[in-house]
């Protein structure tokens, strides 16, 4: 059914916009650029549009989670991405929070 | 120059306008990096170039430039999930009272301007969606700024589940209030001289027995003009409050008490200063013309008298509901107070 189909799909959105900035800071404990963050993302398993990533990364960044700094690399200067010592620290308690919520959801389910 | 290059350059610059100033190059050198690495990695995968056709596919599919600039701007929303609860609830009220107001208006004038040389009609048309679309455009507008600058204001003042309103008797509904207020507004407009209705003072009625009578408006009314705006304005703010805030129960009781005590007063001078319609007959013998003067006396007394008794009867009955509602509360402020 139509209907079900835009509700699963509405749903599955907010089920995974949580988890993407998790995924995307977990990612950025290595220096990374868009591109290369969302191929590593990608064979993590994680499929995130372009569209999404790229002002997400800004908002990070505005947000003191991540630092960044132009660099030039295969003859191009590229846009380089890490998480902020203050990243770091958020990161740990969200990936405790995840666990925890993970472990629940797996006892509920 | 590749015409690959260019169509890139047109779909950044198409971005770039979209953007701040502040921000565009920035934004638009990283999203040149990355249309550049998708276009390599795609002819790496095919083994040759990317057609101009192929090329416009992939920046097709990257999204229209207002998407793309439009995910860089923190708002995503003009009014929020924390804001559009109060939002909605004023735009109801608001829609509610315009609506109502413009129908009576539009009875009104099907009522009693039949053929007029300037109906209304027209007028109450273009007014109703004048009314209602610029008093909900500027809520949006006041919500917004909110959202915008404020989106944690709490619109509500503090509240505690003891306080919240649990109607002890049917209460009225919710139209009666509508209804009773847009009556009230109709009544101040036509008093004040803003709103024109047919005069009933203002031409003779056949009696049916070849004469006819006139009817003549004493002098009373003249002295009661803010008595009756003041009180007609204390009985609609009673109903404002009663449809904004279920619960000022309190408050609105005051207001009406206020009213009905004008009220009495008004329909007090009225009754003290009797004949209030003085009737001149013509063509009727003096003793028809008396027991018209009579009958009209009469049923002025008798609406006075009766209006007087609704208007005590009304306030009272909302004094109870306030008591009661007290002593109902009161009971769980002890207990709260004692643990």
């Amino acid at each position: 059914m139509p209907f079900e189909e835009d509700l699963y799909d509405k749903l599955r959105l907010e089920l995974r916009r949580g988890c993407l900035v998790l995924a995307v800071l977990a990612e950025l404990r290595l220096e990374r650029y868009g591109y290369t963050l969302r191929k590593a993302l990608s064979e993590g398993g994680l499929e995130i549009d372009e569209s999404t990533l790229y002002p997400l990364l800004r908002r990070l960044e505005s947000q003191g989670l991540l630092i960044s700094e132009w660099r030039e690399e295969e003859r191009r200067n590229k846009r380089f991405y890490r998480l902020s010592a203050d990243g770091e620290a958020l990161l740990t308690r969200l990936a405790t929070e995840w666990r925890s919520l993970n472990s629940s959801l797996d006892r509920i389910l | 120059m590749d015409p690959r290059d260019d169509l890139t350059d047109r779909y950044l610059a198409a971005i770039a306008s979209h953007l701040p100033k502040a921000k565009a190059q920035d934004i638009t050198a990283e999203l040149r990096d990355l249309l550049l690495s998708q276009r390599e990695e795609k002819e790496a995968e095919l083994g040759r170039p990317l057609t101009p056709d192929e090329a416009e596919a992939m920046i097709k599919a990257f999204g229209h430039p207002l998407r793309v600039a439009a995910r860089y701007d923190g708002a995503q929303y003009l009014i929020g999930p924390a804001l559009y609860p109060y939002w909605w609830a004023a735009v109801k009220v608001v829609a509610f009272m315009v609506s109502a107001v413009m129908v009576t208006l539009l009875i009104l004038d099907i009522v009693f301007a039949a053929g007029s040389s300037d109906p209304i009609l027209p007028h109450v048309i273009g007014a109703f969606w004048s009314s209602l679309f610029g008093t909900i455009g500027a809520l949006t507008i006041l919500f917004a700024i909110l959202e915008r600058y404020a989106p944690h204001v709490e619109l509500l003042p503090d509240w505690s589940p003891r306080r919240l309103y649990v109607p002890l008797e049917k209460p009225q509904t919710r139209w009666n209030r509508i209804s009773e207020l847009t009556l009230q507004v109709v009544l101040l407009l036509w008093w004040v001289g803003v709103l024109r209705l047919p005069d009933p003072f203002a031409y003779p009625y056949a009696t049916g027995h070849g004469g006819a009578v006139a009817l003549h408006l004493s002098e009373t009314w003249r002295t009661l003009y803010w008595p009756v705006i003041g009180f007609v304005c204390l009985g609609m703010a009673a109903n404002l409050l009663a449809l904004i805030w279920p619960a000022r129960i309190g408050v609105r009781t005051l207001l009406r008490v206020a009213a009905t005590v004008i009220g009495v007063f008004v329909l007090g001078v009225v009754y003290r200063h009797l004949p209030l319609v003085t009737v001149t007959a013509v063509g009727l013998a003096p003793k028809a013309a008396a027991g018209i003067q009579s009958g009209v006396d009469i049923g002025i007394r008798i609406g006075l008298l009766v209006g007087g008794v609704a208007l005590l009867v009304e306030t009272l009955r909302d004094l109870y509901r306030l008591w009661r509602r007290l002593r109902a509360t009161a009971p769980a402020d002890r207990h709260t107070a004692a643990v």
